[in-house]
């Protein structure tokens, strides 16, 4: 009996063994590395010597090395502190190894300004320093994934002039209307605290017993009867709402009532419908527009973000996360389907909770991407 | 009513409330009382450098702490409230005061423990709320941080006040949720089956931000006991997110570790040989919303043989085992030490209090992280939390198994002695891991790491040697580590650990004691760093020449078993790579304790 059970326990033994006993891949784990040997040594390090435009041109550094290496090049604004770090393993670097087009990670983002460079080697103590200068900054309409909230190229608020007549939206008018309670400010600063490039957007004012502080809608109006201006024409990019991100930079006081809707409001009616296009106009009946979204007949997406917080943070909302308005005759009457390819106008309101509070909303660089949320490194 | 205030008469009303209810039912107390005072002192060349590769400092550092004096008193007092037989309650109650409090001013008032405890049918225990978990090596375990089984007795009185205060109780962790046991024996071809299940939670949505949400970690084991011949089991332990519980998940993490285990045994009268095992499997699979998704399947397996000599309890081990380097169980992985880049309760900062102590970097080497004396003393850098990513180490330490037994990409053999026991003239042990990597770690030629450890210790009894009747015991320790690796990044790296003391009993239940710890660490070694997918995302180099030494003296007298007052001193000595670094702390330490 004894015997038995031994022999029992060995059979399962090694028939657990045997099972367990698949072949695994052969590849080295993590990412490839070389440490630098002890007669290391840098033979040659140049930088470009002319100011870099981000705008028409990319920059690299030539360097070589004795062997072939880990390395670490970082660039960093000395203004801004804004950061980029690129890494290889090679035994030199040029245009072919690496091209920095401006763009950044973490944060901030890189302005018109001197650039420290640094390259280090793993495993030893060289350290290559030297500095460049930005003349002008990336342009991150470039990249197809994104899709600027103000018109043409202009990165944030940089193209408007700074005050609060908004007037001086000049061309770009027509794009935006605001709208707020008594005794809000509404403006573009240009201010040292911009994350990027030097003018952020304000709305500091109080709810006057509502929850509703003041906002800002980005329109598009169609250009002719039936042509549908979608906001996200870019090619690659298809009307799935899982794919499109809302992402905007806010600068947060610490006033723990502070919050933000970011919206998309959409035209299921036809835009060749005449609708009531404002919360009034439903109230009263009266039909004013044939191109736009109706708080009465279509939906709004809603996302409300905490902006409690103090200094600048990033925060990325995904189309299909956002919820459907619960505000009667204030979006809630749409078909109920998430259809990104009628959205005519994306807001960013600033609220309170609860009501009978101030906040004071700064905010930069809204962007619409498609894919994941904004990625600073593309 | 100030917090303190609202405390105090929680407590009270607990202890009234438990007091009168003693004719309903029975109430009883245990806890412990401690008083605890350290004085040290920091020396060496950290203090005095200037414009040093490591140092931010262009002038000397007046600013960072020389003296310090610390300390504090502490009562734990358990109350434990029992109905009936089947159900109990009981909570710990803890009382504490740093050294230098005056008036309450400085002191705290806490509940360090609350449970609920009870039997279901006869059959079935249950527990609810601060409960202690352990199941196998390879599933659910708090493996030890270093070798010191043969440490002096100075040293372990210093080491079981941090594994208290930190609840390192055994190899189990401390969790909240709750967990049942329930035993069914028979009386034909099985002899016992054993179920255990248990679901906690690590992570709270309720305190986080609202995009991490609860984190559960639950499972169960299964034994069957078919005689004493033979038996076997099966474990699983899962982590899962709970995405539901905040409004927008920003990740959703889920691990599941399924492992089986048996043991035959075949014996005569004073032989007894078994052939045992574990091999079990992972699943992982971690997505950030919008960003990334990490996966990883894989397996292991550890089985071995094992002879004993009944009459000298002598026993000869060797075991193989095989852990893939996607193999992933949190609960089994997670150190208990944070070895770097945590502030410790002595000179936490120094270069003018800019730099942690524990984080002194060299054109981005760690220098010099946690020391010896650190690790045995300092509450502060203990990890009480299943960490889903393998933490960062620090190869002095362990360099080769430094997730415990479970620790990924290593396969080999691992051999040893082990024979006596604490109350006889002597114990011993000696054990071999000889391992090597499974792939290669980053290196481009797959190359692999290989790997030798030798541990050994003995307690000798000698009061039992030379008949005499009162206590003198010698105990000796020892660890020793090379990693080596060839090819394009070569690797050497080595390190001894050696223990060595004595404690006699000079006058009845008065000890004298003396300990001595070192350790030597030379070479180079590239340590994964890891990131929140748990995949390597970058590497932290070591160029390591290492010395540390511990040397303490002291006294303990035992009023009874476990109420004890111990006075030592201490002298640790730490130079970091040569003598670029060094520094020493100086300590007096003072512990009365009294466990009741």
């Amino acid at each position: 009996m004894k015997r038995r059970i031994l022999g029992i326990s060995v059979s399962i033994v090694s028939a657990v063994l045997l099972i367990l006993s698949c072949n695994r891949k052969s590849d080295p784990i993590g990412p490839e590395y070389f440490v630098a040997p002890a007669d290391f040594s840098v033979k040659s390090f140049t930088l470009p010597s002319d100011s870099l435009n981000f705008r028409v041109e990319k920059c690299t550094i030539n360097a070589e090395f004795s062997h072939k290496v880990s390395w670490t090049l970082t660039f960093k604004g000395n203004k801004t502190g804004a950061v980029m770090t690129y890494t290889g393993a090679s035994d030199a670097i040029n245009s072919s190894v690496l091209l920095w087009n401006g763009v950044h990670k973490d944060l901030y983002f890189f302005k018109k300004e001197d650039v420290t460079v640094t390259l280090t080697f793993f495993g030893s103590e060289i350290v290559k320093t030297g500095k460049v200068f930005i003349k002008g900054t990336r342009n991150y309409a470039e990249n197809p994934m994104n899709v600027y909230l103000a018109k043409g190229d202009s990165n944030g608020y940089e193209k408007f002039l700074a005050g609060n007549t908004l007037n001086n939206f000049g061309s770009f008018g027509a794009q935006f209307t605001f709208e707020q309670v008594a005794a809000t400010t509404r403006r573009v600063i240009d201010t040292s605290i911009a994350l990027e490039g030097n003018k952020v957007f304000q709305i500091n004012g109080s709810d006057g017993g509502g929850f509703f502080i003041g906002g800002m809608q980005h329109r598009r109006k169609r250009t002719a009867p039936g042509i549908e201006p979608y906001f996200f024409d870019k090619a690659g990019w298809t009307p799935d709402p899982s794919k499109i991100y809302y992402n905007i930079f806010v600068y947060g006081t610490g006033q723990a009532n502070a919050r933000m809707n970011l919206e998309f409001h959409e035209a299921d009616l036809s835009s060749n419908s005449i609708k009531p296009i404002s919360a009034a106009q439903c109230a009263s009946g009266g039909a004013a527009a044939i191109d736009e979204h109706s708080p009465c007949f279509d939906d709004a997406y809603i996302a409300v973000i905490d902006i409690s917080h103090t200094g600048w943070k990033m925060f990325s909302v995904r189309y299909s996360d956002m919820t459907k308005s619960a505000v009667a005759n204030n979006g809630n009457n749409g078909n109920g389907v998430m259809e990104p390819n009628r959205v005519h106008r994306i807001q960013i309101g600033v609220n309170t909770t609860p009501n009978n509070n101030s906040v004071n909303a700064i905010w930069d660089f809204p962007i619409i991407t498609y894919g994941g949320p904004f990625d600073p490194t593309k | 009513m100030s917090n303190m205030t609202l405390k105090i008469k929680i407590a009270a009303a607990l202890l009234v409330a438990g007091t009168l209810g003693l004719n309903a039912q029975t109430v009883y107390f245990n806890g412990l009382g401690r008083a605890l005072v350290t004085t040290e002192n920091l020396k060496g060349n950290i203090l005095s450098q200037v414009d040093s590769s490591f140092s931010p400092l262009k002038t000397k550092d007046t600013t960072s702490n020389r003296k310090s004096t610390d300390g504090y008193t502490l009562f734990d007092l358990g109350i434990n409230a029992q109905p009936s037989e089947v159900l109990r309650a009981s909570a710990i109650l803890r009382i504490r005061n740093e050294f230098g409090g005056f008036y309450g001013d400085g002191s705290n008032l806490l509940f360090r423990q609350l449970r609920l405890d009870g039997i279901i049918a006869k059959k079935v225990k249950y527990e609810i709320g601060d409960i202690d978990l352990e199941l196998t090596p390879y599933t659910l375990y708090n493996f030890n941080e270093s070798y010191h089984e043969y440490e002096a007795d100075l040293f372990a009185l210093r080491r079981s006040v941090v594994h208290y205060e930190n609840f390192n109780f055994g190899n189990k962790w401390r969790m909240q949720g709750a967990n049942a046991v329930a035993n069914f024996r028979f009386t034909k071809i099985i002899e016992k089956i054993g179920l255990r299940a248990f679901g906690t939670r690590t992570n709270s949505a309720i305190f986080k931000n609202q995009t991490s949400p609860d984190r559960l970690i639950a499972g169960g084991r299964f034994d069957l006991v078919q005689s004493q011949y033979f038996q076997m089991g099966a474990t699983f332990v899962g982590l899962t997110d709970m995405p539901q519980t905040v409004a927008s998940a920003a990740s959703v993490y889920k691990n599941d570790v399924l492992t089986f285990d048996a043991k035959g045994t075949y014996g005569t009268e004073k032989i007894e040989v078994s052939i045992l095992g574990e091999g079990g499997f992972s699943q992982n699979s971690y997505v950030r919303a919008g960003i990334d998704t990490a996966k990883g399947d894989d397996y292991f397996y550890d089985a071995g043989v094992a002879v004993r000599y009944k009459p000298l309890n002598l026993k000869v081990f060797a075991n193989y085992r095989d852990v893939g380097y996607d193999f992933s169980s949190p609960t089994a992985q997670s150190r208990r030490i944070h070895d770097y880049g945590y502030a410790t309760q002595y000179f936490g900062q120094v270069f003018s209090n800019t730099r942690l102590r524990t984080n002194i970097l060299e054109s981005g080497e760690l220098l010099a992280g946690t020391t010896l004396l650190d690790r045995m003393m300092d509450e502060n850098i203990r990890n009480l939390n299943v960490q889903t990513s393998l933490m960062p180490f620090m190869p002095q330490y362990n360099n080769v198994t430094p997730y415990g037994q479970a620790t990924p990409n290593r396969k080999g053999f691992t051999f040893g002695v082990s024979g006596g026991e604490t109350d006889r003239t002597i114990k011993g042990e000696a054990a071999v891991d000889m391992l090597s990597e499974i792939v290669g770690e980053g290196t481009p030629d797959k190359e692999t790491r290989d790997f030798t450890a030798i541990r050994a210790g003995v307690l000798f009894n000698v009061n039992r040697v030379i008949r005499w009747e009162k206590g003198l015991a010698i105990k000796l320790g020892y660890r020793s580590e090379n990693t080596s690796r060839g090819g394009v990044n070569k690797i050497d790296f080595s390190s001894t650990l050696l223990d060595a003391g004595i404690t006699a009993e000079v006058v009845k239940q008065l000890d004298l004691m003396i300990g001595y710890k070192a350790l030597m660490a030379e070479g180079n070694e590239v340590i994964a760093m890891r990131n929140s997918l748990n995949q390597i995302a970058s590497y932290q180099i070591f160029n390591v020449k290492d010395n540390q030494s511990i040397v303490s003296y002291g006294l303990r007298y035992r009023f009874s078993k476990n109420t004890y007052f111990t006075a030592q001193g201490v002298h640790a000595g730490n130079t970091f790579r040569k003598e670029s670094l060094n520094y020493s702390i100086n300590q007096l330490f003072l512990n009365y304790t009294m466990i009741f």
